[in-house]
């Protein structure tokens, strides 16, 4: 850094002085009548509006929550200690806002939008309400594009459509977090010249990571750099230190920072990881502000909280630029129990639901999806014509196998179509086993599924399914380039393509067997 | 903050004296009872001891203020004992006051300034608020060293910081590009 010349600097302070001409100042107070728990008591304050932000003394800033009779409770998004009874409190006359620009890609914000990846300060003008009012009925256009997530299983079976609302629901430890990640780094696609070529739109990811350790927000903004797709995500945190407040407002302002993607026509991924925690962050502000529990202690407006940020997802229509908002809400269960409250609550707001079971996980079916219950109510119409075709009676004979799987074990005794049935699907589960960080481009998630529901796969040993598949889409990379490129332009398979594709996985397999 | 029941007691008062043309004189006697409690802890802490009992709250009231007010105001008194609710003494008094203050448009300013005003700055200033509120003001004036200059006038919620304090402070803000709320 060059050194700053003295002179420069007056001239600087003079500039801004010249411009300072302020006689009279006229705002409005309060005072603090009690502070503590992060909530804060004021009286005065008359015209103060809903979710108005606050000035405390020390730099603290508040939003006014509750407006009583007599006093209005506050919740502080700062530290407490800083604020005593009797301070002055004043209105700033802005509805809790943050600012919002493209330089938020790459780094990592709270949910402010102040940086705090210890990156350069991030400068615009463009300050956005943190709680928007969802679109309405006239402004929205239903779900067509797909939004690949690169993994097989979903989809193959549980499409995700731009402007979907996907749930990500499973106890801990059973892989919601990778499924997310895995979804943004597949992105990485979208920004690529090819893409753009192919009609593609790019999308926006916004990882918004409500009550986690630190140490793992910072785990995933490694893992995305490692990627290459941290230059188009933002890392939204409110980590377990910060406030409550803060941790329940940090959803919001994710999809205010996707609002400002889909608003200009582009298309935004918002992961919420994960919404139980801010429910318990707003459950412990409601109490803490004294509004009357409900079931589970959760307040009253619990289910409000959740569908008016899922609502705020959405595909606009062709007038207003067609961009969209996808969001993907994880919620984590306790023990498998999904007819809890939160869980129950946000099954029935989303578009559908993607569920990771720890048996799964554990028995080395990673992602540990349940595609017997997972389901995507509108992504269908978002699938690429070539999946579609494929992954039809992929589901069929998954559903199959799981129901005879109990059977398993009486092996030969049992007759050939049933034996049939197993076989394809012990491999077709085998096929649908992806590795974390390795995402597929679309054109090989169709060849893979195709492999598999066409009973190439059936005169290999299970264990062989995976290598099988690595070799074939290694070879089908080098050899037929053409191909798989063919797949991706049309976006369906002509006859020409399937029967190229029957000659060269006929010649993969009858070499992979010698 | 007064309690509710403060605001129903003052509200019946109100409407007994309009109805019996005793406002200003009841207004007076009001006056009276909330500068002597303000003054006296001893007698603020009187009314609220559940320990003394209703009939010496009564005595000592009457003592206190049976020779300077009216008829109406020692029955008032009277009923807040017998209902035993002396303790809202005070916070009746003070809402009865305010709701006069609004029934006659008068605005309670508090002014602060950094160095004595003269009358005239008084006056200039009191007609320039009233101008600003529409509203008459009456006005306490206190001197403040720490505003380094300028004044403060303080009416209910709203604030007029003419001070040098403040402006130093807005002046801190905009050298330091400050305006985005920072998070301790």
């Amino acid at each position: 850094m060059s050194a700053v010349r003295p002179d420069e600097v007056s001239a600087i302070l003079r500039q801004q002085l010249s411009g300072f001409e302020k006689e009279v100042d006229l705002y409005e107070v309060g005072t603090v009548l009690m502070v503590g728990d992060g909530v804060a008591r004021v009286y005065g304050l008359e015209k103060v509006m809903a979710s108005e932000l606050l000035e405390f003394p020390n730099g603290v800033y508040g939003m006014a929550l509750n407006l009583e009779e007599d006093n209005v409770g506050a919740v502080l998004f700062g530290d407490e200690t800083l604020v005593k009874e009797g301070d002055t409190v004043r209105r700033t006359g802005r509805i809790a806002s943050m600012p919002v620009t493209d330089a938020m890609l790459g780094r990592v914000i709270n949910p402010l939008g102040i940086p705090i990846d210890g990156g350069p300060e991030i400068k615009t003008d463009k300050f956005l309400p943190i709680e928007r009012k969802a679109l309405g009925v006239m402004q929205r256009q239903p779900v067509k594009e797909p939004l690949q997530t690169g993994i097989k299983a979903i989809d193959g079976m549980i499409p995700i459509g731009r402007g979907q609302r996907e749930l990500i629901i499973g106890d801990r430890q059973t892989g919601k977090t990778a499924v997310a990640i895995d979804t943004i780094i597949n992105q990485r696609y979208t920004h690529t010249p090819e893409a753009a070529a192919r009609g593609i739109n790019p999308v926006y990811c916004i990882y918004v990571a409500i009550g986690q350790k630190a140490s793992t927000v910072a785990a995933v903004k490694t893992k995305l750099e490692e990627q290459g797709a941290m230059g188009f995500t933002t890392i939204i945190a409110a980590t377990a230190s910060n406030p409550a407040p803060l941790q329940f407002i940090a959803p919001y302002a994710g999809a205010t920072l996707g609002e400002h993607f889909r608003d200009s026509g582009r298309h935004a991924l918002v992961v919420y990881d994960d919404l139980s925690k801010q429910a318990a962050a707003y459950r412990e502000v409601s109490l803490l502000l004294r509004r009357p529990p409900g079931r589970e202690a959760y307040p009253g407006d619990v289910f409000y909280l959740h569908s008016r940020l899922l609502e705020r997802a959405s595909k606009l229509n062709k007038e207003l630029g067609g961009g969209s908002l996808t969001a993907l809400p994880v919620i984590e269960t306790q023990a498998g129990d999904v007819s809890a409250y939160i869980p129950t609550n946000v099954i029935s707001i989303t578009d559908g639901q993607i569920y990771l079971e720890p048996n799964l996980f554990n028995a080395g079916v990673r992602p540990a999806i349940n595609v017997g219950i997972s389901v995507s109510r509108v992504g269908g119409n978002a699938q690429i014509k070539a999946m579609k075709k494929v992954a039809g009676t992929l589901r069929l004979d998954l559903a199959q196998y799981r129901e005879l799987e109990a059977f398993a074990k009486f092996g030969s005794d049992l007759d050939k179509s049933t034996q049939q049935l197993l076989r394809r699907g012990q491999r077709l589960v085998e096929l649908l086993k992806q590795g974390q960080y390795q995402p597929m481009p679309v054109e090989e998630e169709v060849i893979s599924i195709f492999v598999g529901t066409n009973g190439y796969l059936d005169a290999i040993p299970v264990e062989q399914v995976r290598p099988f598949e690595l070799g074939l889409l290694e070879s089908m990379r080098l050899r037929n380039a053409d191909l798989l490129a063919a797949i991706a332009d049309k976006k369906e398979l002509t006859p020409e393509i399937v029967e190229q594709l029957k000659k060269v996985i006929g010649d993969f397999a009858a070499n992979f067997k010698a | 903050m007064n309690p509710r029941v403060a605001v129903r007691y003052a509200h019946a008062l109100m409407g007994l004296a309009e109805e019996m043309k005793l406002l200003d004189k009841i207004a007076e006697d009001f006056r009276d009872i909330e500068q002597t409690l303000r003054g006296s802890r001893e007698l603020r802490l009187v009314l609220t001891s559940p320990i003394i009992a209703p009939d010496q709250k009564r005595n000592i009231l009457s003592e206190v203020f049976a020779k300077r007010s009216s008829d109406l105001t020692m029955k008032f008194i009277a009923l807040l004992i017998e209902k035993g609710r002396s303790e809202y003494l005070f916070a009746t008094a003070e809402e009865f006051l305010a709701m006069l203050d609004a029934k006659r448009n008068i605005l309670r300013a508090k002014i602060q300034s950094a160095s004595p005003l003269t009358e005239k700055e008084r006056m200039e200033l009191e007609a320039k608020l009233e101008r600003m509120t529409g509203k008459r003001i009456h006005a306490e004036f206190t001197i403040d060293p720490s505003l380094r200059g300028g004044f403060v006038a303080r009416m209910g919620d709203a604030m007029v910081d003419a001070s040098l304090r403040h402006q130093l402070e807005l002046l801190r803000e905009q050298f330091l590009e400050g305006g985005t709320p920072i998070l301790n």
